[in-house]
């Protein structure tokens, strides 16, 4: 024989049921150790096999005491501390010729009230293994981030963003972008480019002219010229104050 | 001198009496093993009631149960007259269901509930594909026998059906097990009134106390509708053509599973396949026993090992060591009678 089917318990996972709690508030505060199985039986409980035993004697109006000639699956008070713990019991028994036997199947412990399945061995390691490995995961991501390297420097940590939101991370990043721009270049040094490069343009004035991406570019020769040669005056005077002028104004001038 | 009629019976106690009949325990002196069988001898009653004849459910039973050979049902091994007395010559029970239900002694598995209902819904199978009604289906009239077989017995009110032009009577079927078109005063009816009564006793089996306990007509459809709720047109369409319908407070219905706490999905259907209000829809026997809760775990518990009280237990035992019953033996199917062909 043996014991009742489980379509019921089957519709929810053993895995959930360890992460499921149950309770019963109108209940709950008058618990002792002859009601608590009752309390347990409610039908809303979802760790509370409904084909068991208990059950199967409850419908049939009859008291607990027979559950010692059933095999299959019930329920038992397995120790208690009242008025605050109880430790419920789910166990198979088998009857054979030669006697009983009880194999444990599962413990459910409530604590002011509230149900919760005690997890077997192999959830706790699982559950610890997990979680270990979560926080070495996260430990390893921090220093990835953490680290920095500045040719200047070396190697180095930064544990700035310890714990910060994101916004304030994305705005911190946003600002190291900026500094690390200002490493490339100092202000003097932009300006200092800035102003070459315009003398440049100046001494080499474009020759073509293109107006948008797809014209033909325009020789510009003539203004240019034109230009060069009503300003030949400037440029003599100039020459009084040559050594002001970079070696690209020489070269403008040479031409 | 040969072993007919009365003499090949040897009595061997008084069981009890009824308003048709009294029951003897008797054995059988033809058979080698010395079979138990019971004798029912019908009363004739005084002198006018005996111008009209032999007695009507005696006749019922007599003409039926000739017919009717299956494990299920209560087999009539012999009829003899004896001056102006019948007898029925039946197999012998040695409890019935009403007697497990009421030992509190006893515990009824949800095995052993299936086991039963197997038992009860292939005889009704079997009497239904027959034609025949048996229309006063109870835990009492579910008998059981040493060898823990249940089989359906008292066939008295019991009735051939399947003529759409002949009225049957509405009054038929005790109160507790009678469904919703009898007590409306139906008089064309089909196997479903068997198939109710088999719901209730199911319930009763789950229970250990009768669902449906009216203590009158009316309060046993108030109580079927309690639990069921009242029938509309959509569920039992036509219902208030019936003879005898009445109006009833409109009641929803408790869901089965809230009875039945401890009853698994596919024992839920079965219950409600049988309790469907609408006759022309609930399940008949076959297809109740096509249905996944004869399948699934957990299996019927073999007849052997279904409780009796002790005292019927004890017999049991008796009977087992003498070697008179037998654990049957795999293979040993019940229509043996069929050879086993084998091809190669």
């Amino acid at each position: 024989m043996s014991g009742p089917s489980q379509n019921d318990s089957a519709a929810i996972q053993h895995s959930e049921l360890l992460h499921m709690s149950y309770r019963e508030p109108f209940l709950a505060a008058q618990l002792n150790a002859n009601n608590v199985l009752d309390y347990f039986s409610n039908i809303a409980n979802p760790f509370y096999d409904r084909q068991c035993n208990n059950e199967q004697l409850r419908m049939q109006g009859r008291p607990l005491d027979s559950l010692v000639n059933m095999p299959g699956i019930e329920y038992t008070l397995h120790h208690y501390q009242e008025p605050v713990l109880y430790i419920i019991q789910k166990r198979r028994r088998v009857i054979t010729d030669s006697g009983q036997q009880l194999e444990p199947l599962a413990y459910y412990h409530i604590i002011c009230g509230t149900v919760y399945m005690a997890p077997d061995l192999a959830s706790v390691l699982n559950s610890r293994l997990a979680t270990a490995l979560d926080r070495v995961h996260v430990a390893f991501k921090k220093c990835q981030r953490a680290s920095n390297f500045d040719p200047d420097k070396g190697y180095s940590w930064n544990w700035g963003d310890g714990d910060k939101t994101k916004e304030e991370q994305a705005k911190e990043k946003e600002e190291e972008v900026q500094r690390q721009l200002q490493k490339i270049a100092t202000p003097f040094q932009k300006n200092r480019v800035d102003i070459l490069l315009g003398k440049m343009q100046r001494s080499h004035p474009h020759i073509f002219f293109q107006s948008s991406p797809n014209k033909e570019p325009i020789e510009l020769h003539h203004p240019v010229k034109a230009e060069a040669k009503s300003t030949p005056r400037p440029t003599v005077r100039k020459t009084k104050n040559e050594a002001d002028l970079g070696p690209a104004a020489k070269r403008a001038r040479t031409q | 001198m040969a072993l007919v009629g009365s003499r090949r019976y040897e009595r061997i106690n008084f069981l009890g009496e009824g308003t048709f009949a009294t029951v003897y325990k008797a054995k059988d002196l033809l058979d080698p093993h010395g079979r138990i069988v019971a004798i029912k001898k019908i009363k004739l009653g005084d002198r006018r009631e005996a111008r009209d004849g032999i007695n009507r459910t005696a006749l019922r039973e007599i003409k039926l149960l000739q017919e009717l050979k299956h494990e299920n049902i209560i087999e009539l091994v012999d009829v003899f007259g004896q001056k102006s007395n019948i007898s029925l010559v039946l197999d012998f029970m040695e409890t019935d269901l009403a007697d497990l239900i009421r030992d509190n002694n006893i515990m009824i598995t949800p095995s052993h509930t299936k086991a039963f209902l197997i038992a009860t819904l292939r005889g009704l199978e079997y009497l239904h594909k027959n034609f025949v009604l048996h229309r006063d289906l109870k835990p009492d009239n579910l008998l059981i026998d040493i060898q823990g077989v249940v089989k359906l017995g008292d066939f008295g009110l019991a009735k051939a059906f399947g003529s759409p032009s002949r009225e049957l009577t509405h009054q038929v079927v005790t109160r507790w097990y009678r469904c919703p078109e009898l007590m409306f005063g139906a008089r064309q009816y089909s196997t479903g009134i068997d198939i109710w009564s088999v719901g209730c006793i199911a319930a009763e089996l789950l229970r250990r106390s009768a669902l449906l306990p009216g203590a009158s007509d009316l309060d046993q459809l108030s109580k079927i509708f309690d639990v069921f709720g009242t029938p509309t047109q959509e569920n039992w369409p036509n219902h208030n053509l019936l003879p005898d319908y009445c109006e009833f407070r409109f009641c929803p219905g408790i869901p089965l599973r809230d009875i039945f706490t401890a009853a698994g999905n596919d024992l839920i259907e079965l219950l409600q396949g049988m309790f469907l209000l609408n006759p022309a829809k609930r399940l008949d026997a076959a297809q109740c026993l096509q249905l996944p809760y004869f399948s699934n775990d957990p299996p019927p518990t073999p007849p052997l090992e279904l409780p009796l009280p002790q005292k019927c237990k004890v017999e049991q035992e008796k009977a087992l060591k003498s070697g008179r019953i037998g654990k049957r033996k795999l293979g040993d199917a019940i229509d043996s009678k069929i050879a086993k062909r084998l091809f190669f």
